[in-house]
């Protein structure tokens, strides 16, 4: 009897699958999802690192510390919740943060954060146009805060300082400074249109 | 009351989402979450609002990619639930049955009885000779299995002491440590055992307890290596491989060193002698418990 030729149905032709579908069959052990979830976001997560930690080698530690923590409790993401991106920047975000304040070059921070304004970190092989168009959204946004919230905002965020370092830094009360980064989240959420 | 909290707390929402609170402060205010669903909707959203902020890109190095697909092959996940650990293997039994049968029980527990009136040596704390050892950072293993480096140098410092009792040649190593240590966790209530085969068709019997935080690894037939080489264990957790001690073909067991946690991965892999302080080759056996 002949052999009839046989097709795998679920490879061929898949539309490009959401990073949702992608982190849902991450979380069900599928390690080629995982690569692609990782080709897909691995400039925006390393990008987000190294905006706290400027070093290229400690920030790809943390970068596969991320990616691991991501391999091992995708199950616990829940799409209803929020963009998959979300989850894996917050994710990013925290990690960089703990590196920041363990770090022994924490020291060269005041330094660093006192240099950097808001401007585009990209390597320019990865920059995207939808990375790009959303990077000009966020500047707009940011420009939208009081000098004192922005100030506030930048320092927490792509700095990593906790909000006793920026009390100290800027030389204001530390209840100030937790009113001025909620106020100033607030109008970002209300500027980059969040809707709950 | 709830005002009070309101009061108190109602400004931290950005704070919490740009992680600007301290590791105390954080909990306080998850805390302060789980009772507050307003609370809860406002830290959603401006976590979002968060995340949009991560505009930057950069390019990663091949090597990183590499080495994750390597660590997600042995990295075991976790359920959805933060405290269930992942699901336990097949073909687990109570292993108190068993071993009534086991031709060398009475011999264990000879030795078991001998040694027990040595006393056993301390192994001594890990931080005291894990500030000497450090770790080759930059090495090949390091980079394919991510650990957090004081850890890594904890258990490497055990693995070192481990080696002289597990590898010893029988003369002055006293069999006692080990041997009491496998008799307890063969008699603990929740033991559980796992037969598996190994890459090399070694058949390997896993065993561990969570009451006692212990684990071992039991097989007749491993084959013997070099001289350069020894077998490996590991508790691999959190994405990283702990050293575990070194395990003596002869011996045909070896309880691991260090706490066995929930969800942890037992792992052997083979290694230069003396054993490694992160794997620098694949396991050949990797068992969830």
């Amino acid at each position: 009897m002949l052999v009839t030729m046989t097709r795998e149905p679920e490879r061929v032709e898949r539309a490009p699958a959401s990073l949702e579908d992608l982190l849902t069959a991450v979380a069900a052990g599928d390690r080629a999802a995982f690569a692609e979830l990782y080709d897909r976001t691995a400039p925006r997560v390393l990008g987000l690192i190294k905006r706290l930690l400027i070093d290229h080698s400690q920030s790809e530690e943390v970068a596969q510390e991320v990616f691991l923590e991501i391999w091992q409790t995708a199950a616990r993401y829940q799409p209803n919740k929020g963009a998959a991106v979300t989850w894996m920047l917050t994710m990013a975000h925290r990690r960089a943060v703990d590196r920041v304040r363990s770090s022994q070059s924490s020291r060269d921070r005041d330094v660093r954060i006192g240099i950097r304004d808001f401007e585009p970190g990209f390597d320019q092989v990865s920059e995207s146009v939808e990375v790009s168009v959303e990077h000009e959204r966020v500047s707009k946004a940011l420009g939208r805060l009081t000098e004192l919230q922005r100030q506030a905002v930048k320092l927490a965020y792509y700095g990593g300082l906790s909000h006793s370092e920026i009390a100290a830094k800027l030389s204001i009360p530390i209840g100030t400074v937790k009113t001025r980064l909620r106020d100033g989240m607030i109008r970002l959420r209300d500027e980059l249109g969040v809707v709950p | 009351m709830s005002t009070r909290e309101e009061d108190h707390y109602g400004n931290w929402a950005g704070a919490y989402a740009l992680h600007a609170l301290t590791p105390d402060e954080r909990e306080r205010y998850e805390e302060y979450l789980r009772r507050s669903e307003d609370a809860r909707a406002e830290a959603a959203e401006l976590g979002d609002t968060a995340a949009l902020l991560a505009v930057d890109t950069a390019e990663p190095s091949a090597a990183l990619r590499a080495n994750l697909l390597d660590a997600i092959a042995v990295t075991p996940q976790l359920g959805a639930d933060d405290a269930e650990p992942a699901p336990a293997g097949p073909a687990q039994t109570h292993a108190r049955e068993d071993r009534v049968a086991d031709d060398d029980a009475v011999d264990r527990e000879e030795l078991a009885r001998v040694t027990a009136l040595a006393s056993a040596p301390e192994v001594a704390a890990p931080s005291a000779a894990g500030a000497v050892i450090t770790p080759a950072a930059g090495s090949k293993a390091a980079r394919r299995w991510s650990r957090p480096m004081a850890l890594v140098a904890a258990a490497a410092a055990v693995v070192v002491i481990g080696a002289g009792i597990a590898g010893g040649t029988g003369l002055l190593t006293p069999p006692s440590e080990q041997q009491q240590a496998f008799a307890a966790l063969e008699g603990a209530d929740d033991l559980q055992r796992v037969e598996t085969t190994a890459t090399d068709g070694t058949e390997v019997t896993v065993l561990w307890s969570e009451d006692l935080a212990s684990a071992a690894v039991e097989s007749d037939g491993m084959p013997e290596l070099d001289d350069d080489l020894v077998y490996q264990l590991w508790m691999i957790r959190d994405g990283g491989a702990i050293p575990a001690g070194l395990m003596d073909a002869d011996e045909g067991f070896a309880v691991m060193d260090g706490e066995l946690h929930d969800g942890d991965v037992i792992g052997i892999t083979v290694e230069p002698a003396g054993g490694s302080e992160s794997p620098t080759t694949d396991p050949i056996l990797v068992q969830a418990t």
